[in-house]
This record gives C-alpha cells, structure tokens and sequence, in this order.
C-alpha cells in the first residue's frame, strides 16, 4: 500500500524492486511525469525520437533490496508531448525551485540536442551510491 | 491518482532563454580529450568549484574534476569563449573535463543544472 497504488495518497512512501513502470518502483522516490518504460523508452533509456537531456535532478532513494541508498540523477527525455503513461509523482527528498538540484517542477531538458524543451518522459539511473 | 503535471518555473525558462548548443569554438578555448599533466586542477565538491577563481597564462590548460556524486558541468555562455555557449559534459563522481585556453581574458562559466555555482578563469 503506499501513494502508488493511490489507496491513501499522504501515505508514507513504500518503495518496492519488482516493476520498474510503477510509481512505486524504489528508483522514482523523486519523480515528476512519466516513467518512460511505459512508451518505448526503458529505465534508464529515452524512447526513440526523443533528446535526452544532460542535466538533472537528484534524490536520495533507498533500495529495498540491498538497504542501501542511491543517488538517481532523474534525466528528462525531451522533445515531443507526453506521452500519458505511467504518470507519477513523487517527492522524497525534494526541496523548493531555490535549490535546484533537488527540484522536480523543473523541466529538466537543459542540454539536449537541437534544444528540445518539450518534456516527454524521466529516467531514472543511478549515479552513485548516496552517502 | 491525479494526473501530474511538469509545472514550467521561472527557472526553466531563463535557463531555456541561455541555452544553446556549443558549436564551432573559436581560438579562446580548447576542448581537449583528455586532461594534461600540467593542467591546473579546480576540484568540484560540496556543491561548488573549490577553487572558484583561478589565473593561467595564455596556452594553459585547466582541468575540472567531480569529487562527488552529484552530477556537475562547466558551463560558458554564448560569448564568453566563442560565439556560441560551451556546454561541458556533465561529470560523475572522479570524471574530468579539461580545455586548454589560448587568449588572455576572464572566462566566467557556471554549472548547467545549479546556476548558483560560478567560476572565473582568468587568462593574463
């Protein structure tokens, strides 16, 4: 149970490590959109056809799995309209516009080629291991 | 659940305003693939350049590199080193960026994603 399966949206965040376009999938405790699994992307891939972009948001997420804590560097795919799929929206760890780095309002398709700005979808890879 | 919504803030579209794709550079700047010995070094940690100003001689190279996780870049506006912006890749924690600079001036530069960090080179 958790905001995922939308039974009880304030509920504490439950994060799991078996499907990947759920919103409660551990790797998007600080995702903003859509997963782009869900439209010809992957997990840490874009979708054909779309930028993706070089800058990001982080967050902290913790791995049920292994119990430990991951930085995911959230990089947005840009370049064409949302796709309406696997829409999520989670805030572990963020923190308003004035600190950037852990802002999910922003669209985050700085840096991608031919300056696409339209936001399509976020993937989630993992950087580092979070301290 | 409610269908969310990427809210455009202020911040994106300045930041939407100062980007460009890097181009052809022009003599200021060097890009280089990897990092020279001789480079001077500006650590990047703890969500800034350790070193925010730093002065070379003209033909000196200058290496940035990430000593933590969270992803940074250097970033230079349409401008400062060439016409076009120079947008440097983002670095992972213990990755480099080096760039050799040939003419005398004062190269102000930033990071992409976290406008608040600012650096300057200064090239006599």
């Amino acid at each position: 149970a958790g905001p995922a399966d939308g039974s009880d949206p304030r509920a504490k965040w439950q994060p799991q490590d078996t499907d990947i376009q759920s919103c409660d999938y551990w790797r998007h405790c600080s995702i903003d959109g859509n997963i782009c699994d869900c439209s010809g992307g992957s997990l840490t891939n874009c979708p054909p056809g779309t930028k993706l972009a070089t800058a990001s948001w982080v967050a902290s997420c913790y791995n049920p799995t292994d119990g430990e804590s991951y930085l995911i560097a959230y990089r947005d795919c840009c370049g064409a309209n949302m796709p309406g799929r696997c829409p999520c929206l989670n805030t572990e760890g963020e923190l308003p516009v004035y600190r950037p780095e852990f802002a999910n309002d922003i669209i985050w398709c700085f840096g991608a080629e031919d300056d696409a700005m339209t936001y399509h979808c976020t993937i989630s890879p993992i950087v580092g291991k979070a301290s | 659940m409610p269908f969310p919504t990427k809210a455009r803030t202020l911040l994106a579209a300045v930041a939407m305003a100062l980007a460009t794709a890097s181009g052809a550079l022009a003599d200021k700047i060097e890009l280089l693939d990897a990092a020279p010995e001789d480079a001077l070094v500006v650590n990047i940690d703890k969500m800034k350049y350790e070193t925010p100003e730093i002065t070379i001689k003209a033909g000196d190279a200058v290496t940035w590199t990430n000593q933590e996780v969270m992803p940074h870049n250097v970033h230079f506006l349409a401008g400062v080193v060439a016409d076009e912006a120079v947008k440097g890749t983002m670095l992972k924690k213990d990755e480099s960026w080096s760039a050799r600079f040939n003419e005398p001036g004062t190269y102000d530069y930033h990071c992409t994603p976290h406008p608040f960090m600012r650096g300057k080179v200064v090239v006599e």
